[in-house]
């Protein structure tokens, strides 16, 4: 197969626009996703879609997210998968009901005779626009029963788990960080990582249920996701240098999560480190601690530890925003203080 | 001026006593010479008088509370009125101050304290593991964490320098004069175990001489029979093994524990044995010892003893004991008086089995014997079912064919 | 008002009264302490479920709320099968897990019913555009209160279903009350169909007590819908001669207010025209009803006897096997 180099944004666009040629039942919807001549969604992901499919497939919405959620809920039970969109994540509040009491349930209170197959996508992560855009989300939906949540860092796993997530049949909330998207095809976010990377150009899948390790090492195992794994990485780059070696794991899939991967590590270095750019309380780092505890609790040399955002909103000035989103100097700190050192 | 009011050395075999009540309340005066508390013995009720004049100002101890010489009971002070400055706190015996009046009671709350924080060993969770298969004793190892915890590396560093030990150990011999010999993590255990055992358990003791002429014979031809089938030929320990297994089952009172209000019979057998080594003695523990037959019990005894030399037994396998033997057979003795392991309730201290007269159907006779001295805890076992214990084991070791049957099982 | 065969008469006539016999039974069953969980009865309301399933396909859906007995029984869904799910039998028809708000039957085309008020809205929406987005000439129905007509979920499920001119008709059952609230406290309008101009679709005001014309009026606006026409808002205005759940003693009623609903029960009200417009003799229908007894005790026993579904089954359908690409 051959590969290009691609930003998340494009690997995006690529993983939709192959899904919907192989499978007629796939179809899009949201706000501005299908205009013509309009900018392909809230972070330019479904820009050129609509002419290629038209506009009932690569369907534009009013601004109606209970309905969207709803109206993909019923098509996906009615014979589609439905691919929708939330022009910005915290936007999924509006329409929980449909996510939480609907996708979530309906499989299960009907016996298993309907299923859901429907990919929710969620533009995610502090970006500069105040509390109401900067939501990072995945800890209601991994505390959700019934949904899947993947949360891919960088535009290889972002396409193949888009794909995978098509068409695994249950409802996926897919969560795409605002400034991992990248330039290339429109606009581009401010402060954003940018990754380019090469991506094969056919249709594959990276399996729901799946981390990766993006470094191994010794002494401490650091899981993030998101924007936080490339925080995390250069981190474990300064470690490093202070005598440190850090195992990294990219934890692209929340649940399923791979549990026994995860184990793994932490069996080998004995200490675990969770960067999240989500809430302390509650986020997804505190299960995964909970976890450790409970079924590593002998392996264990430190306490696990978790770097994330404070309890509070997102704050907008530049300034605020850096002392809340975790930075490289933070987990850097976390780590020494694991180790025991300073 | 304050004074501490300390339990006496009252010759109590082994030590503790027993505070029965207090003759005075906190806000009387007392004089010298008047009794002040009464403590039981495991011989006697005794009174204790007060040494010296004073207001009694505060107890630490309360009825049922078990004592030992030195510990502290109470404050006496010369005025009614002067601070005490927490005075005494630290000596609290039992963990109790009674600043009400203390009242005769049939039952006590439970005496020992739960150790003071500052007692407490702070390790994490791997490097406990960690100690626990090696073998190692938290409390010898510095930790390096933040607050002193004990993390990985230092159980590491430790293991390595057990490792190290054994070589720096200096040999027996006569260069040991004016050596300062730093104590190990072995002899520190023995040293702690056998100071509580005879701090904390009232012993008593009884013995029986024991006729091994067919135990002997018995042997002989256990082992040509063992040879035959490949099997481990047994030895006189674990035909002692094996009689004391069965004569634990049918006098359970020595096979149990003493606990505050109660006393626990436990539900298996496991006999340790003490296996001596160069720097000390390690008890290796034969697990449900009643259900193995002889052969196994060879097998077993083997294994465990190669391992003890060896120092490669686990934690699993030093154990669970609920009684334990000792046989010093090998070194001569005649007999000798074992000190209870806690919290068992009793030892069993073989001798050699040597040719000594003996009377044997009115004449005297040399007869192949051993000596076997039990010792037990008094507050569980008295003299007639020590009695009745080394009774069983005599008989079944002077007719030894016995120890070689299996119970009947039902055929369905 | 136009003719309708005989045999729809009749069929309809059964469908209304296997409810309104297995509703009865079941008020009787719970007040004797028979019957776990809880009901939300259907009785009065009857002839919307039939006239409006009558005017159905089987591959059509329905998609029904918290109340959905009524529904279910005029879609198809075996009568064994809706009361062993409400005694939670592995044998009901969501195999217990579902419940008596969560009624389902894949093979009759029932969703599971929502008992979030108003939230199946946009779900029929949806579905409605799947089967468009698929050439199918499949219709979806979405039954739902005079409650949920206030709901957000009302207002954007059906605006999108217009502005994308989804095949569905939307059934509001109007029976003056949503759980204790009047409708006069609870908007300031009297017809709920007027919202339908709001969303640029045809609404109709219809009396929900009698069949026909219920049936003639979702019989339009399913032609409607099947052929490309869009959605239609039917407001049925109806009474629910039962308390909102079975907890309920209905004290907000007055009494002159429930007697003057049940002189216009709809079962009665029709048999007189089967008897009299149809011709039906008097032996047949008591025939009927006498069979349709017999459906209800059997349906009932059945239930009671079923087993309740393996502890292990809380852990079944929490997600659905992978489906990979076609």
């Amino acid at each position: 197969m051959t590969a290009r180099p691609m930003t998340m944004a494009e690997a995006l666009r690529d993983a939709l626009r192959l899904a919907m040629q192989a499978d007629p039942s796939v179809f899009v919807l949201g706000e501005d996703i299908g205009i013509s001549g309009g900018f392909g969604g809230g972070f330019t992901v479904t820009l050129g879609l609509s002419d290629e499919f038209g506009h009932d497939r690569v369907m534009d919405t009013p601004i109606s997210e209970t309905a969207i959620i709803g109206a993909a809920v019923g098509a996906a039970m009615a014979g589609m998968r439905s691919v929708a969109e939330m022009q910005y994540g915290d936007f999924v509040f509006c329409g929980m009901d449909q996510v939480v009491n609907q996708a979530a349930k309906i499989h299960y209170m009907s016996g298993g005779q309907y299923a859901v197959p429907l990919v929710l996508r969620l533009p995610v992560g502090a970006s500069r626009r105040g509390a109401q855009h900067a939501g990072s989300t995945e800890a209601y939906f991994m505390h959700t029963p019934g949904l899947k949540v993947v949360c891919p860092s960088n535009p290889y796993d972002a396409k193949g788990l888009l794909l995978a997530s098509i068409w695994d049949g249950n409802p996926v909330v897919f969560l795409e960080h605002k400034l991992l998207y990248g330039g290339k095809g429109g606009r581009k976010e401010k402060t954003s990582i940018d990754p380019v990377m090469e991506v094969p150009e056919g249709i594959y899948q990276v399996p729901l249920g799946s981390l990766a390790v993006r470094r191994t090492g010794r002494d401490i195992t650091i899981l993030a996701n998101m924007l936080m794994v490339h925080r995390a990485m250069e981190a474990a780059g300064r470690l490093e240098q202070a005598g440190i070696s850090a195992e990294v794991i990219d934890v692209r899939c929340l649940n399923p999560l791979d549990w026994e991967a995860l184990k793994e590590s932490v069996a080998k270095t004995n200490r675990a480190l969770i960067v999240e750019e989500d809430n302390l309380t509650g986020g997804w780092g505190a299960e995964v601690a909970a976890r450790l505890s409970e079924e590593m609790f002998f392996y264990l040399d430190a306490p696990v530890r978790r770097v994330a955002a404070p309890d509070t909103p997102a704050p907008c000035s530049p300034a605020l925003e850096e002392a809340y989103v975790p930075g490289v100097d933070a987990i850097v700190a976390a780590a020494k203080e694991v180790l025991v050192i300073e | 001026m304050i004074s501490e009011i300390l339990i006496p050395n009252l010759g109590a075999t082994g030590g503790a006593v027993i505070l029965e009540e207090w003759r005075a309340a906190p806000g009387d005066y007392v004089t010298a010479g008047t009794p002040i508390f009464v403590v039981t013995t495991d011989k006697a009720t005794v009174e204790v008088e007060a040494y010296t004049n004073g207001y009694l100002r505060r107890t630490f101890a309360a009825p049922g509370d078990e004592l030992h010489p030195g510990d502290v009971v109470g404050l006496l002070s010369d005025t009614s009125e002067e601070p005490l400055d927490g005075a005494g706190v630290e000596h609290a015996a039992g963990g109790r101050h009674t600043p009400s009046t203390p009242q005769a009671q049939g039952t006590g709350p439970s005496t020992h304290q739960e150790p003071a924080a500052k007692d407490r060993i702070l390790a994490s969770p791997l490097a406990r593991r960690m100690a626990a298969e090696a073998g190692i004793d938290l409390k010898q190892v510095t930790g390096s964490g933040r607050r002193g915890e004990i993390l990985r590396q230092d159980i590491v560093q430790a293991m390595a320098a057990q490792a190290l030990a054994p070589a720096e150990q200096p040999s027996a011999g006569p260069d040991r004069r004016g050596l300062r010999l730093p104590v190990s993590g072995m002899r520190r255990s023995i040293a702690e175990r056998t100071r509580l055992s005879k701090s904390q358990i009232p012993h008593f003791y009884a013995s029986r001489t024991i006729d091994m002429e067919a135990a002997r014979s018995f042997l002989e031809s256990a082992a040509r029979y063992a040879q035959k089938a490949g099997w481990q030929p047994p030895t006189i320990t674990d035909l002692i093994l094996r009689a004391t297994a069965l004569a634990l089952r049918d006098h359970p009172q020595v096979n149990a524990r003493y606990e505050a209000e109660a006393i626990q019979f436990h539900t298996e057998i496991n006999i340790g044995l003490v296996v001596g080594l160069e720097e000390g003695l390690i008890i290796p523990v034969i697990r449900r010892a009643d259900e193995m037959n002889l052969f196994a019990l060879a097998a077993l005894t083997t294994r465990l003893k190669a391992g003890a030399r060896q120092g490669i037994l686990r934690a699993s396998d030093l154990s669970g004991a609920t009684f334990t033997l000792s046989n010093l057979g090998m070194y001569g003795l005649d007999s000798f008086i074992a000190v209870i392991n806690p919290p068992e309730a009793g030892v069993l201290a073989v001798g050699a089995v040597q040719q000594a007269p003996a009377v044997w159907e009115g004449q005297i006779v040399p007869r192949w014997q051993m000596e076997a001295v039990l010792s037990v805890d008094h507050r569980i076992v008295d003299g007639v079912v020590a009695a009745r214990f080394l009774a069983d084991l005599k008989e079944r070791l002077e007719d030894p064919v016995g120890l070689a049957f299996e119970p009947p099982v039902e055929v369905e | 008002m136009e003719a309708i065969p005989r045999e729809l008469a009749l069929e309809m006539y059964r469908g209304m009264a296997r409810i309104r016999r297995f509703e009865d039974q079941l008020y009787s069953l719970f007040l004797q302490g028979l019957v776990p969980g809880t009901l939300h009865q259907y009785q009065g309301q009857e002839a919307i479920a039939v006239g409006v399933c009558a005017a159905l396909r089987r591959d059509d859906f329905i998609f029904s709320t918290h109340r959905p007995v009524g529904h279910a029984i005029a879609k198809g869904v075996p009568l064994r099968a809706i009361a062993a799910e409400l005694w939670g039998k592995r044998t009901g028809c969501a195999g217990g897990k579902g419940g008596q708000m969560h009624l389902v039957d894949a093979s009759v085309g029932m969703p599971p019913s929502n008992a979030i008020v108003g939230a199946n809205i946009p779900i029929a929406t949806g579905a409605a555009l799947a089967f468009k987005l698929q050439g199918l000439d499949r219709v979806v129905v979405c039954f739902f209160g005079d409650g949920a007509a206030n709901t957000g979920a009302f207002h954007e499920g059906l605006n999108l279903a217009a502005v994308k001119d989804a095949p569905a008709v939307f059934v509001c059952e109007n029976n003056q009350y949503a759980a204790s609230t009047h409708t006069s406290l609870a908007m300031k309008i009297e017809d709920i169909s007027l919202r339908a101009a709001a969303y640029g679709i045809p609404g109709e005001t219809l009396d929900g007590m009698d069949v026909r014309a219920v049936h003639h009026a979702a019989s339009r606006a399913v032609e409607r819908a099947r052929s490309g026409g869009g959605p239609t808002l039917l407001e049925c205005k109806t009474y629910r001669f039962m308390g909102h759940s079975r907890g309920d003693p209905g004290g907000y009623r007055t009494r002159e207010d429930v007697q003057s609903w049940r002189a216009k029960d709809p079962l009665p009200r029709f048999r007189e025209i089967l008897a009299g417009e149809f011709g039906v003799e008097e032996e047949a229908l008591a025939a009927l009803e006498a069979s349709i007894d017999g459906e209800v005790s059997d349906a009932i026993e059945y239930a009671q006897e079923s087993p309740f579904p393996e502890v292990e089954n809380v852990y079944a359908h929490v997600y659905a096997p992978p489906g990979g690409p076609p």
